[in-house]
């Protein structure tokens, strides 16, 4: 029995990244993502933007060639590309290959199309393994066209070699189905094509041993117009064997076999010798990487990252340095040579002596690996040397992107913002346009300009990292916090009253400056923002026109009456603009909460922007929190109507909503107790109502 | 009920003990025994698309594994299987688990598909997420698969359909798993409602619950749990699972 080697291998946790959890339900927007840039295609083309800590490598290492100064050739671009398109799933052939030859096939036999051949076949252990793979059914198509040319497609020259094929892809899936030989009286040609075709049946059954022996009779067959592929494809019945079924040892470590390992290793050399069978050398390379990915995983890895540093390679040659350099660099018993891209990616993630290495080397890219990780007290020596960074250089972004930051950090606000709006001016990719935005609202001179640079729209969803077409911009966190909690109602209104706000961000800035005016009974703010409110929600109308009418002893139970009917009504802005950034229904109360104002007592915010060092929303806060959350400020006020005028039609309506209110908001230390308070004086006094009947039960509050 | 509370309590009992001076079997006998308290107090692990050993279960557990993604785009139906190793003890009740996702409107039910991704298992059990507009092709498609495989089937369910929604009423399907992990934005309201004692409004949803090692759990007792761990199984992984079975 051959001896086995366990080896460790991260390809198929790799692989399998995008589904390793099962698909989440968490729909956080994303402005920039930790993991990967935002359009891989434009990146790849040296639109690098800014780089995280948690990129995954195989990004690191297009990084690394752009900000090194030795962008890939087209063609490892391509190669780089086809790769990430894969590992993100991005790419979806038209059709699948298997689907091609389905229609072929069918249009030779005169029939409708069927199922396509299914390509995987079970490995073991649950396992699949793709068994046919695109380009056999390619192939077998071009070579169906080719027969069917030269002795007509109903020709039993043609039927035959159909009746074969069919046979042989009968295997890819499950069972071992073997084409007859020919007949003697067919085409010599069809005869050679028997003699592959049941070799490929046979690797298709899995018999690896049959097939090779098979394949390597046709190999020494000097009539035969299949000669150099069964060379080729006698080499993989080895790596086939070596691999399949699929297996794992105790530890779960993936197992092949050493010795059909190697023997296709030398078939590999040998065909890569022979100059008569040069048309295979390519492919017989590309299988050679494959052996040495498995037998020699520290040359392989040396070897991947000297042609990832240096480039230039073939598309297939940069796809799998990049995919075995990413995997091996994994690897536990891969020791880490100590070459500059893995250096560099190493001290990227994980920190490390970059600021050394920048002194040593002066070379770009370690002098952004020095600023991405830079303190203060190196930001002098390292803000000088970066200056000289200009536009057009990839680097660009994330270095501006870092000065920002240090510049900041030293309180130098206008140099940052100085240096934020240069680089702003720049096409950038949407993710680093919303870090660098991010940046600049911190040090806004104004209201104008905080609101301008609130406006960012989603890369896509924050959990799985996937990327999202956003058709529209959303407040991101800390705009929304700024806005809710350190901006005055005069500023809040004058936001939501900016001209060409986008819908999405003006909704939830204009509801909670208009409920704010409301509840602080601000009549002059709220009826300059009246009419663009029932613009969007025309039946809040007549409540708020009840208000406006009502005297100054009633505006708190008109104030009361308004919201208690409205669950959309927030004085508070919340991450995302809440509900209210898509749906504009202020009547209808969210089962999925976001009703009515929660009272969380948020502290004040720690720093504000500049325009608002000098605002002072110590009143407003202290007022609105006396107000308690929406269910308390509904329910104290119908309970204290009820004691002012018990007859009140109001009264029972408000006690009724506000009780079942309590359910689907946010309380606080008072919302339970007024609550069966609330519910008790409605069964009591008000026993005979429809509302009563229609209030089984008090809640206690909760989120 | 009380049978449940007992064997739970026995469960942590047995947990907590330590094995110290005992010999190899004794040793071997008491570890069969904690991991066989766990599955028998209905706890089933997903198995997810990572290479698993789960072999230190113990025999006749039930595991659910991830058996592959379909991916319907129009009239176009992809199969990606599982492509990880899955090792199993002996007499396992299987579960597969295969879930569908959409690009863009399906236009053709993937029952074959689902029958080909389901073989080898007794027991399945389907993952979507249904947009308001996909929910009546979910609904033929899982009255279709009644319909084509005799064998348990059941769902994983946002929570919030569970709650509020009536949608899966009268769906063809055994049971409706409430997932209470990843729950995003959800998370806050479900959680605070169930602590107040709320339970699912959707009776097909108070069977089961689906949870994660690494979230809290807030849910009525007394159900089937799934357990779900962001890494793979090990024995220690499972043993702290227990936290749900104890509960």
């Amino acid at each position: 029995m051959a001896k086995r080697r366990a080896v460790r291998i991260a390809v198929m946790v790799a692989l399998c990244a995008a589904t390793a959890v099962p698909c989440s339900w968490d729909t956080t927007p994303a402005f920039s993502f930790r993991v990967r840039p935002d359009d891989p295609e434009s990146y790849i083309n040296g639109s690098i933007g800014i780089i995280g800590k948690e990129f995954a490598r195989s990004h690191l290492v297009v990084a690394y060639r752009w900000l090194s100064g030795n962008p890939p050739s087209n063609a490892e671009r391509e190669g780089f590309l086809s790769l990430i398109d894969h590992r993100l799933k991005r790419f979806v052939a038209a059709e699948r290959p298997a689907t091609t030859w389905e229609k072929a096939r069918a249009e030779i036999r005169g029939v409708q199309p069927g199922s396509a051949p299914w390509e995987d076949r079970s490995g073991s252990d649950y396992g699949y393994f793709t068994n046919c793979n695109d380009d056999a059914f390619l192939n077998a198509v071009e070579v169906l066209r080719d027969r069917a040319s030269r002795f007509g497609a109903k020709s039993a020259a043609v039927a035959s070699w159909l009746d074969a094929q069919e046979t042989v892809f009968e295997n890819c899936h499950e069972g071992m189905s073997i084409p007859k030989p020919a007949e003697p009286s067919l085409p010599p040609l069809i005869r050679a094509d028997r003699a592959y075709q049941i070799a490929a049946a046979n690797f298709y059954a899995m018999n690896y041993d049959d097939a090779r022996a098979q394949f390597l009779a046709i190999a020494g067959d000097s009539g035969s117009p299949w000669r150099q592929t069964a060379r080729i494809v006698a080499a993989r019945a080895l790596l086939r064997k070596a691999t399949v079924p699929v297996r794992s040892e105790n530890d779960g470590a993936y197992v092949f076999d050493d010795e059909p390992m190697q023997q296709a290793e030398r078939d590999l050399r040998a065909i890569l010798a022979d100059a008569s069978l040069a048309a295979s050398h390519d492919q017989a390379r590309q299988l050679l990487r494959f052996a040495a990915f498995r037998l020699h995983p520290q040359e392989r890895f040396a070897e991947v990252a000297k042609a990832l540093m240096k480039g230039p390679g073939s598309a297939v040659e940069a796809r799998s340095s990049l995919d075995d350099y990413t995997l091996l660099f994994d690897r536990e018993d891969v020791e880490k040579r100590n070459d500059d891209l893995t250096q560099w990616i190493e001290t990227i993630q994980g920190g490390g002596n970059a600021i050394g290495k920048w002194r040593e080397t002066k070379k770009p890219h370690w002098l952004v690996a020095a600023l991405a990780s830079a303190s203060e007290k190196e930001a002098a020596e390292l803000l000088e040397a970066s200056g000289k960074i200009g536009a057009d250089s990839a680097a660009y972004p994330m270095v501006a992107h870092h000065r920002a930051r240090l510049l900041l950090a030293s309180n130098k606000t206008d140099e940052a913002r100085a240096e934020l709006d240069r680089v702003l001016e720049q096409k950038l990719p949407e993710g680093s346009r919303n870090l660098l935005l991010e940046q600049r609202r911190s040090v806004a001179r104004s209201l104008a300009d905080f609101v301008r640079d609130s406006q960012v729209t989603p890369v896509g969803y924050d959990a799985e990292q996937t990327e999202e077409k956003f058709t529209y911009p959303l407040l991101p966190e800390d705009a929304a916090k700024v806005l809710s909690e350190a901006t005055p109602l005069d500023m809040l209104a004058d936001a939501a009253m900016t001209n060409d706000l986008a819908k999405e961000i003006r909704n939830p800035i204009l509801i909670a400056a208009w409920t704010r005016a409301i509840l602080l009974d601000r009549e002059d703010v709220a009826k300059r923002l009246a009419p663009t409110v029932i613009a969007i929600a025309p039946g809040v109308e007549k409540h708020y026109d009840a208000w406006l009418k009502a005297s100054a002893e009633q505006r708190r139970f008109a104030a009361a009456d308004l919201v208690v009917h409205n669950g959309g009504l927030l004085p508070v802005i919340y991450a995302y603009g809440g509900r209210l950034a898509t749906d504009t229904d202020l009547e209808s109360v969210n089962h999925g909460g976001g009703n009515w104002r929660c009272f969380h007592g948020a502290e004040p915010l720690k720093s504000v922007p500049p325009f608002l060092a000098r605002a002072n929303t110590a009143d407003e806060r202290l007022a609105l929190m006396e107000l308690g959350s929406g269910p308390t400020f509904m329910l104290q006020a119908f309970l204290d109507l009820a004691g002012e005028n018990p007859k009140d039609p109001r009264v029972p309506e408000g006690l009724s909503l506000a009780v079942k209110g309590t359910r689907w908001a946010c309380g606080d230390a008072e919302t339970d107790k007024l609550a069966e308070r609330a519910f008790n004086l409605l069964h009591k006094r008000y026993a005979s109502t429809t509302w009563a009947k229609e209030t089984p039960y008090w809640y206690k509050s909760g989120y | 009920m009380k049978r449940f509370a007992i064997a739970a309590l026995l469960a942590a009992v047995v947990i907590l003990s330590r094995a110290d001076g005992e010999g190899p079997a004794a040793q071997e006998r008491r570890a069969q025994e904690r991991r066989g308290s766990l599955t028998s107090l209905g706890m089933t692990p997903w198995a997810w698309e990572r290479r698993e050993d789960l072999r230190f279960l113990g025999e006749g557990k039930s595991v659910a594994y991830y058996a592959g993604l379909i991916t319907l785009d129009g009239d176009r139906i992809d199969i990606a299987p599982r492509r990880n190793p899955l090792l199993l003890p002996k007499n396992t009740h299987r579960i597969a688990v295969i879930r569908i996702e959409t690009k863009s409107a399906p236009r053709q039910a993937p029952v074959d598909a689902i029958k080909k991704l389901f073989r080898n298992a007794e027991e399945l059990q389907i993952d979507f997420d249904a947009t308001k507009s996909e929910r009546e092709f979910y609904r033929a498609l899982l009255f279709d698969v009644r319909r084509e495989i005799k064998a348990r089937l059941t769902i994983t369910a946002l929570a919030s359909w569970c709650m509020d929604d009536r949608w899966m009423r009268g769906l063809p399907i055994d049971d409706a798993v409430p997932m209470l992990f990843r729950m995003g934005d959800d998370a806050k309201v479900i959680r605070a409602r169930l602590a107040r004692g709320e339970d699912f409004a959707e009776p097909l949803c108070r069977a089961s619950i689906g949870v994660s090692l690494d979230e809290p759990v807030i849910a009525p007792r007394s159900r089937r749990v799934w357990v779900f761990n962001d890494d793979r199984w090990t024995e220690e992984a499972w043993q702290s699972a227990a936290q749900f079975a104890s509960r």
